[in-house]
């Protein structure tokens, strides 16, 4: 049935039509109305689960880690300052190997201080060992969280949602919302093992040495490349049940293209406007949309820009001292290809800025006729349109 | 496809056992209990911190079982012995000594046991001559051992200076036959009225298998100073044994003496003489009487005054003693030969006096003993087991020169009584366990009935006193002064149950396990295995040699040793 | 349950005389069977064992350093949506992990008045990382990032937490483990927050010989410099154990952590003690009296 829903309260359905069972969360500019809609929920007995008040998001994270390891199935959300404090966590998380699905809003990490979507957050969380899922919008976020549940409890990784603060979680559109019978047929039930047997005690996570270590971790590292069979999997059984699917990546318009475009998040919708803009003046260009980041989607990266002679990334964040973080991975991720395109990478966007769909066409553009590829990435700030 | 999180994260079964850290220590905690002082300074060796451990609980008869391994008179010991145990506790050095023998006292009070009794299949038969303390103890060993016991006791009952030297004001009657009651339940022949010779002695050595000379001193020594005949002048013992009565009315008694006789034989006058002034007159200073502190505080709480440094010269009066010359005086003690010397002043001061009682101790009447046996004192010369040199012949008491103490008397003739049965007719001294540094004979480990302590005597030092809360000690109440001098009752009440029960709870349990666990629980290797109360075991494959359990023990039982 | 039971296994790493060890054995001791031990990086890590050992015979989990609280409240509320019963879920943590980085996340609990028990085992440093001050060393104390002696308070943690409300909080020491573990189990009992606070001594970290562990634990209790008391429902205090009064001088002699203190410092320490002794006793509602406990006026 479809209700006019803000990218927050379309999440917070998702975690009702999900079962979770318990909640443990700090508030935090643009990520409020996820927990209010929650609290609101648990309060009057929609949702049947335990809403801990944490105080502060670390041991929010912390909290959900141990619920998860008792045999739970746990959901939190956060952005910005918050997200950063969970760093610790966020390892600690992924190392325990706990299914915890996280909704995470853009928002830029002070200093300065301002309020605004920017995927610095996430993106500099890369290393923690999550899955990292980016929305473009509501919808898109409800479908991804309920995936995520079905992914994370199977290859038992935690899974980040990511939208965009503000431009997604407060833009109120319509969104599908399914019925509980149809996400039973896809999600199972909460069965996740309580790991404290008394049966045969044991003690979890004590110190291991270096060989240990390194068998652990490679044991992740090939986990979370085996994951992405499972997120294919993942979004095939929902097309069934649900018709919609996403892919890892999506391609819009990238038939003939010798030109693509590559986007997350939000600021797809206004590639797509401007994609669709240049092909009606005649230019052969493409939109991809990167939805998996973790584990990174390589091959499928290549498999699409095979043909493409120009690649135009833009980024919503910033890693100082190198440049956009997605056209910095893509690049890395096309190097071994025989014929590589040239990437241009672009900031745009930080802390919210607008970026118009004219202003896309304008790089396009120019990028169309540039033949050399720079270190460092050129800045849509500024510019005019 | 749900993976088990079994291999993705660490998950650990193993027991941390298989790491022996036994092997960081050189040491390992040894229990070995040990001797109170208390019991080292004890001429019995009872056992004393295992009769207050049964006291604090409430058990009296087990308390008084406990005392009658090694003492067959706590009621008599527990109301006159100078208690050298007191004097040693370690409690003192925490805030004050435990009141042990008012414990003792109420032990044989409230509690209901019986001696151990043994059977020989061939018992021997021994003759006891002297029905004092050394004798009867005597008697007592050697019937609970399963022997036959003659006693032969000049006097009219037997009993000795419990009976005619200690005043019923210190040792009722009705105690004393109630003690002695528990020996004569046991069976010995008694032979009363009956004044051992010469010639009786060589029958009796014939008769019996042994015999135990106990004759005691009675004899008053006698001051040879001018005046000594002279009407009115009477010396202790005999005064207090009844055979030379005060005659007449008396207003100044004088008691020249400062030993518990000289107390005993001043505070019977007070109440004889109820209207007489008595003073006590003594050598030694003030500050060093002789006599028990109780003994001379209760005298003079009754009015009695005392002086010191004072030594008579010369008896005056006209007929009857009418005053007595003193000159100061300083006591001086030969370091090397213990004699004890008078060194006169020149200071002259007259006291009136009616009556005059000399305490100035007791002197041998052997005369009638094989000479080999008796030494230039006419003492009788034996060793530390109480044999003579003559075979068969044992002795003890105030007869062999030990301290005169009822409590020594009843240790001289244990010793004795084990000697005995040793049968130690050869040369060889007999094989009598010794406890402590004092080397006494303990009973209890003789017949091997007793708790194994080693000879170690535990000092303050090893014992952990910390948590012990300060507490002052019970003392017994006594009857108020004024109203003693009237009669001889009892003038100390002595504890009820309760108070005997908290005061013996004082006790710190030096050398004796308490039972507490702390051993136990503080070990932090957890190699100390608990197998039942007060038994315990060390897993040497865990123990570090910490020694924390032995530094926290509060009874100092344990000591951490080198392993082999 | 049998009473002479053990939760805690020898062959563990701790040094020889460890407070800390023979704390976490007498409380999971007093807590039986039906328990989930949470360890954070501490002494109590190196006590619980390495991969693949481990010296707790109860389920257990390493986690973080300053979430002892969280996980195992989480933990006692996942036990809660399971419908899994009458299991105590107890949270070691050490001084630095309570009094400092760990003070947010406990205080959070305790608002919230999570239901776990959470055992601050105190050794006033931050041992297992070689012996630095915490904001629960005492004042003059040495540590090495505290040469000359720390300056600056001890911490006092209990009325912190008694501010929270909670339902039971005690102070315990190893030295007294019969009122240790009477209080872990009166805290079983209880739902909702329980904080104990003991006093572990260690011989590393306080510079004394190791035998004095349990000694040392009883000095600091009849000296008053840690005195054993109960705080029911945030409100009402109750010493359980009154001391004799010690001179504090003959609890910091036998410490070399305190080797530099002159006698003037030594006069502060002990006015100090005095001061927050009589503090309790007025916030004291009830005190066991002891029969005789002053001495009588001698003569």
């Amino acid at each position: 049935m479809k209700e006019l829903l803000s990218g927050n309260h379309a999440i917070a359905e998702a975690v009702r039509l999900s079962k979770v069972q318990f909640i443990a969360a700090y508030p935090i500019t643009p990520q409020t109305p996820i927990y209010e809609r929650i609290s609101q929920m648990v309060s009057d007995g929609t949702m049947d689960a335990h809403m801990m008040r944490a105080e502060s998001e670390h041991s929010a994270m912390a909290a959900c880690i141990a619920a998860s390891m008792t045999g739970v199935r746990v959901f939190t959300a956060t952005s910005s300052q918050g997200l950063a404090l969970m760093h610790e966590m966020l390892h600690f998380a992924s190392g325990n190997r706990v299914p915890i699905v996280m909704a995470c809003v853009n928002r830029v990490v002070a200093a300065p201080w301002a309020f605004g979507s920017d995927q610095t957050d996430t993106l500099s969380q890369r290393d923690t060992g999550w899955m990292q899922l980016y929305c473009e919008d509501g919808q898109e976020a409800l479908d991804t969280v309920i995936q995520a549940y079905w992914i994370c409890e199977k290859v038992r990784i935690p899974a980040m949602v990511i939208i965009d603060g503000f431009y997604t979680s407060h833009f109120i559109e319509p969104v599908e919302v399914p019925t509980e019978d149809e996400v039973d047929r896809y999600l199972p039930l909460p069965s996740l093992p309580n790991r404290f047997q008394f049966s045969d005690p044991a003690f979890l996570t004590n110190v291991v040495d270096a060989y240990q270590y390194t068998e652990f971790k490679r044991r992740l590292f090939e986990d979370l490349r085996a994951a992405k069979e499972v997120v294919r999997e993942a979004d095939r059984r929902f097309e069934e049940i649900f018709e919609r699917s996403y892919g890892m990546v999506e391609p819009f318009e990238m038939e003939g293209a010798e030109c693509a475009i590559v986007t997350s998040g939000s600021i797809t919708s206004c590639a797509r406007i401007a994609v669709r803009r240049l092909r009606e003046k005649g230019f052969g260009v493409g939109l991809l949309k990167v939805k998996l980041f973790r584990p990174f989607p390589s091959e499928e990266l290549r498999e699409h820009l095979k043909d493409i002679r120009r690649v135009v990334v833009i980024d919503r964040n910033l890693s100082a001292g190198k440049g956009g973080i997605f056209w910095d991975e893509i690049r890395s991720a096309l190097y071994s290809m025989e014929a590589r395109p040239l990437v241009f990478g672009y900031i745009g966007g930080l802390c919210g800025e607008d970026v118009p769909p004219e202003m896309i066409e304008r790089c396009i553009i120019r990028c169309m006729e540039r033949k050399k590829m720079e270190d460092l990435p050129e800045w849509m700030h500024g510019m005019s349109t | 496809m749900c993976l088990s999180y079994e291999d993705l994260v660490p998950v650990s079964r193993s027991s941390t056992e298989v790491f022996k850290t036994g092997l960081w220590g050189k040491k390992r905690p040894l229990y070995r209990e040990g001797i109170g002082p208390c019991r080292q300074a004890c001429p019995c060796g009872i056992d004393i911190p295992s009769v207050l451990s049964f006291v604090s609980k409430g058990d009296f008869d087990r308390a008084l079982g406990q005392i009658l391994l090694e003492n067959p008179f706590p009621g008599i010991c527990g109301r006159v012995c100078y208690h050298p145990c007191e004097l040693s506790c370690n409690r003192g050095r925490l805030d004050e000594t435990v009141s042990v023998r008012s414990i003792e006292r109420a032990v044989s009070d409230y509690g209901k046991a019986s001696p151990v009794r043994l059977s020989r299949t061939k018992p021997k038969s021994v003759a006891i001559v002297g029905g004092g303390p050394a004798g009867l103890s005597c008697a007592y060993f050697l019937l609970s051992m399963g022997h036959k016991v003659s006693i032969y006791e000049k006097d009219q009952a037997i009993g000795g200076v419990l009976r005619y030297g200690i005043p019923a004001y210190r040792l009722p009657e009705s105690v004393l036959e109630r003690e002695i009651e528990r020996l004569l339940s046991m069976g010995p022949d008694v032979h009363t009225g009956v004044k051992v010779d010469g010639s009786l002695l060589n029958e009796l050595l014939l008769a019996h298998d042994s015999v135990f000379l106990a004759l005691g001193l009675e004899e008053p020594r006698r001051l040879d100073i001018e005046g000594e005949k002279r009407d009115g002048v009477y010396y202790g013992l005999p005064y207090l044994r009844g055979e030379r009565p005060i005659v007449g009315r008396c207003k100044h008694a004088v008691v020249i003496g400062g030993g518990d006789v000289a107390m005993d034989a001043a505070r019977k006058l007070l109440r004889e003489q109820p209207t007489a002034k008595v003073s006590i007159y003594a050598p030694e200073q003030f500050d060093s009487l002789p006599a028990l502190k109780e003994n001379l505080e209760e005298a003079m709480e009754e009015g009695i005054e005392i002086r010191g440094g004072l030594i008579p010269v010369s008896f005056e009066g006209d007929g009857r003693v009418q005053k007595v010359r003193f000159v100061d005086v300083k006591v001086e003690t030969d370091p090397v030969a213990g004699q004890r010397r008078f060194v006169r002043g020149k200071e002259a001061m007259d006291v009136e006096a009616d009556v005059v009682v000399i305490c100035a101790g007791q002197v041998p009447r052997t005369d009638f003993l094989p000479s080999q046996i008796l030494d230039e004192r006419g003492l009788v010369r034996c060793d530390r087991y109480g044999r003579t040199r003559m075979a068969r012949l044992f002795a003890g008491g105030d007869i062999v020169g030990f301290k005169a103490t009822v409590a020594d008397a009843i240790a001289s003739g244990k010793r004795a009584a084990m000697a005995i049965d040793m049968d130690s007719h050869s040369g060889e001294p007999p094989d009598i366990p010794l406890l402590g540094n004092s080397l006494l004979p303990s009973f209890s480990h003789y017949l091997g009935i007793d708790r194994k302590e080693t000879g170690k005597v535990l000092a303050f030092e090893a014992l952990n006193t910390i948590p012990v809360p300060f507490s002052a000690a019970f003392r017994p109440e006594k009857e108020r002064p004024g109203q003693r001098r009237k009669d001889f009752r009892e003038v100390s009440k002595g504890f009820r149950e309760k108070e005997a029960m908290e005061e013996a709870g004082r006790c710190l349990s030096c050398g004796l396990c308490k039972g507490c666990d702390l051993c136990f629980l503080v070990c932090p290797d957890v190699a100390i295995v608990r197998k039942d109360l007060k038994v315990f075991s060390v897993k040497d494959d865990y123990c570090k040699a910490c020694g924390v359990c032995a530094r926290v023990c509060p009874c100092g039982v344990l000591e951490m040793v080198d392993r082999e | 349950m049998d009473a002479w039971d053990e939760y805690l296994r020898p062959g563990h790493m701790g040094c020889p005389g460890c407070g800390l060890a023979v704390a976490m054995r007498l409380v999971l001791k007093a807590l039986g069977p039906r328990t989930i031990v949470v360890i954070i990086p501490s002494c109590e890590a190196v006590v619980s064992g390495t991969f693949p050992y481990t010296a707790l015979r109860l389920p257990a989990f390493h986690s973080a350093f300053l979430i002892a609280a969280p996980t195992a409240a989480a933990i006692s509320r996942a036990l809660q949506i399971r419908g899994e019963e009458g299991i105590t879920v107890c949270a070691f943590a050490g001084d630095g992990g309570t009094f400092d980085i760990g003070i947010q996340a406990l205080s959070g609990a305790a608002e919230r008045n999570e239901d776990f028990l959470y055992v601050c085992l105190d050794n006033e440093a931050y041992m297992n990382t070689g012996i630095q001050a915490s904001s629960s060393t005492p004042e003059c104390a040495w540590t090495v990032t505290t040469p000359k002696g720390k300056t600056g308070k001890k911490k006092r943690f209990m009325e912190i937490m008694a501010a929270h409300s909670i339902p039971y909080a005690a102070t315990a020491t190893i030295g007294y483990p019969d009122d240790l573990m009477e209080k872990v189990r009166k805290a079983k009992e209880r739902k909702g927050t329980r904080f104990i606070h003991v006093l572990t001594p260690c011989p590393t970290g306080w510079r004394m010989a190791e035998d004095l562990t349990a000694v040392v634990s009883m000095l600091a209790v009849e000296t008053k410099v840690f005195p054993l008391y109960e705080i029911i429902d945030g409100e009402h205090y109750r010493i359980t154990r009154l001391p004799k009064g010690l001179p504090v001088r003959e609890y910091l002699s036998i410490q070399g952590r305190y080797v530099h203190l002159t006698e003037e410092k030594i006069a502060e320490i002990q006015a100090d003690v005095d001061k927050n002794w009589r503090r309790l006793e007025i916030l004291a509602q009830s005190v066991i009296s002891p029969e005789r406990s002053n001495l009588r006026p001698q003569g």
